[in-house]
């Protein structure tokens, strides 16, 4: 069993960043997502991606004519990895209240989900 | 020999910010008792926020128009009938008292030195979030699909928000959120687009929507800046954490309505909520609280129960801890050898600003006095008996609060004794500043840490006089060994 892989570099996070959004990729998808917000080279990014599966940052499946990269770990993972960096590199600090969001960042809990569906069905009555 | 810290507070600005600070206590509680009023009476959100934020801006507003009250006039003075001390001289007998009392006056600038500390904490707490907050729109981040970039720009046409912002899916925000003023742009964890049924996504899309058409990123930050300000005061930090829960309930119903309906729009966030129970167990970023999730479902469904109440009686015992540490510093205050009545800038001129020249008759004939403006015009023939002829500036008493600055400057030790007090201090304060000082800071022989200061000349004494310093307690409390001037 190999070891854990090492923290994954700035650019190595942005390759990692789509591949968990859009699931395994074949390096164009990879290429084509990198290359909305900036120029990025074919190559270049053909490159990283032997360089993160030397690693063992992303596991490459080559069952297909053009392999497929996928996360070697679950983001979560990544993450607790990072938080513990003192380089800190994305993860860097809490932006606290500097950041709006519509989730709380605490979860409600099965009270709280008990009793929203409640309130739902009962203004759902209501208005019949 | 110069203490920093003594160089910070004992200045007229040091101690305006004092007075700022003293007098934020009650304007504070009282801007949070206002506000505990109009949330008593309205249930609009758009209301309750614009209470809290002008709650928060009268705070702030307040301070700072108490700092500048306290400020002196500036110009020529300097320290001359500054504002007045918290206590005054326990005792007219200055020399004899001086080593004694360190009443509330001294116990001032620290509060000023501990507030100044936390002041830069603060700031530089916000400074950090805000570059954690850009860092978090450039690092680990990649387009959102094409899809879901339309299905934003018809969002942002439904909520007339003028450009539609950026769609960024982020390897590490937690939930998803607005960030940036100018050009902001929407964050959502990576793949969480993918993951959620897409009408789930869209309510929170229309809420971060709502966020970016009211600039409610700019006015997060101005928050911090003020919470930086006020941040020594519970209930502006309450005020702050209503402005944050109605900032929210805004975006949901602006969002309700875009969406179709409370229920609809109810429904995806408490959806969201059980599809959230289902994920992985996640370290807790600390983000900014929405809210909880059942609060806000149930404002929006059934907006005429009581919700707010918990926490607008969640106030009441801040404002009870508030009103009683105000009573106890008057209580204290009242306690104190000399009543704070007294407490005005003529006792002070008396017993702080020339207590140490003026003499005794002169001093008698100055309590006889009934009004301010005899006060006043006494003070004037003061100087004047002591003015060079024919100078426009009176030199002698230019003379005298330099020295008596710089006595400050160099002998004060914070919280514990004014450098004025000292007894090099008074010295300095009537002698000025020797010609020769030798100082052996780790003692002599043996002996205690001292200082001596020659004078080669003193006015109705002998040549080359000498004063002996001894720091016995070896706490920087010089004492005068005797004096030398009196002896012979």
């Amino acid at each position: 069993m190999p070891s854990d892989p090492p923290r994954p570099t700035g650019a190595e996070l942005e390759i990692l960043t789509v591949l968990w959004s859009r699931g395994p990729s074949t390096v164009r998808d990879v290429h084509e997502v990198v290359s909305e917000r900036k120029a990025a080279q074919y190559t270049t990014v053909l490159k990283q991606l032997q360089v993160m599966a030397e690693k063992g940052i992303v596991r490459r499946d080559e069952t297909q004519r053009s392999h497929v990269y996928a996360p070697a770990k679950p983001k979560e993972w990544t993450r607790k990895q990072l938080a513990g960096d003192l380089l800190q590199r994305a993860f860097d600090g809490s932006p606290g209240g500097m950041v709006l969001g519509a989730l709380s960042a605490k979860k409600a809990s099965k009270r709280d989900l008990a009793e929203m569906r409640r309130m739902i069905d009962e203004y759902e009555k209501g208005m019949r | 020999m110069t203490n920093p810290l003594e160089f910070l507070v004992h200045t007229p600005v040091g101690e305006a910010l004092g007075w700022a600070l003293f007098h934020s206590l009650w304007q504070g509680a009282a801007a949070a008792l206002s506000l505990v009023a109009v949330l008593a009476l309205t249930r609009s959100a758009r209301v309750r926020y614009a209470a809290a934020c002008a709650a928060l801006t009268a705070a702030l507003g307040a301070f700072a128009l108490t700092f500048a009250w306290f400020l002196p006039a500036g110009g020529a003075g300097g320290t001359a009938l500054s504002p007045p001390a918290a206590v005054s001289f326990p005792g007219l007998d200055g020399v004899a008292a001086a080593g004694g009392a360190a009443g509330a006056a001294d116990a001032l600038p620290w509060f000023v030195a501990l507030w100044l500390a936390g002041f830069v904490l603060f700031q530089a707490r916000g400074v950090r979030q805000w570059i954690a907050a850009r860092r978090l729109r450039t690092r680990a981040v990649c387009a959102a699909p094409d899809a879901w970039r339309r299905r934003l720009d018809a969002l942002s046409a439904r909520m007339r928000v003028a450009r539609a912002p950026e769609l960024l899916e982020s390897g590490a925000a937690e939930i998803p959120a607005v960030t940036g003023w100018l050009r902001p742009a929407i964050l959502v964890p990576a793949g969480f687009l993918a993951a959620m049924p897409p009408e789930q996504v869209e309510a929170i899309l229309l809420h971060e929507l709502a966020h970016v058409l009211r600039r409610d990123y700019l006015a997060s930050l101005l928050q911090t800046a003020a919470e930086g300000f006020l941040f020594h005061h519970p209930a502006v930090w309450w005020i702050s954490s209503v402005i944050r829960r109605e900032r929210e309930h805004c975006c949901d119903d602006l969002a309700a309505a875009a969406a179709g309906g409370a229920l609809a729009y109810a429904s995806a966030l408490a959806a969201l909520e059980r599809t959230r129970w289902g994920a992985e167990k996640r370290e807790a970023l600390v983000l900014a609280a929405g809210g909880r999730a059942v609060d806000r479902v149930r404002r929006l469904l059934f907006p005429s129960r009581p919700l707010s109440v918990r926490s607008a009686w969640a106030a009441a015992p801040l404002l009870i801890a508030i009103v009683a540490v105000l009573a106890g510093w008057q209580g204290a205050g009242a306690q104190q050898p000399a009543p704070a009545p007294k407490a005005d800038p003529y006792t002070r001129w008396l017993t702080e600003d020339v207590a140490y020249i003026i003499e005794d008759r002169e001093r008698e004939a100055f309590l006889r006095l009934k009004s301010d403006e005899e006060r006043k015009h006494f003070i004037e023939q003061f100087w004047q008996r002591r003015a060079t002829p024919g100078t426009p500036v009176n030199e002698v008493r230019e003379e005298h609060y330099r020295r008596h600055v710089s006595a400050n400057e160099r002998f004060g030790r914070p919280g514990i004794q004014a450098g004025w007090r000292t007894d090099r201090g008074r010295v300095w304060i009537v002698r000025g500043p020797p010609d020769e000082i030798e100082k052996h800071p780790s003692g002599r022989n043996g002996g205690p840490p001292s200082e001596q200061w020659l004078y080669y000349r003193i006015e109705g004494a002998a040549t080359r006089v000498i004063f002996v310093f001894l720091d016995t307690a070896r706490d920087g409390s010089y004492r005068l060994k005797e004096d030398p001037v009196k002896k012979r």
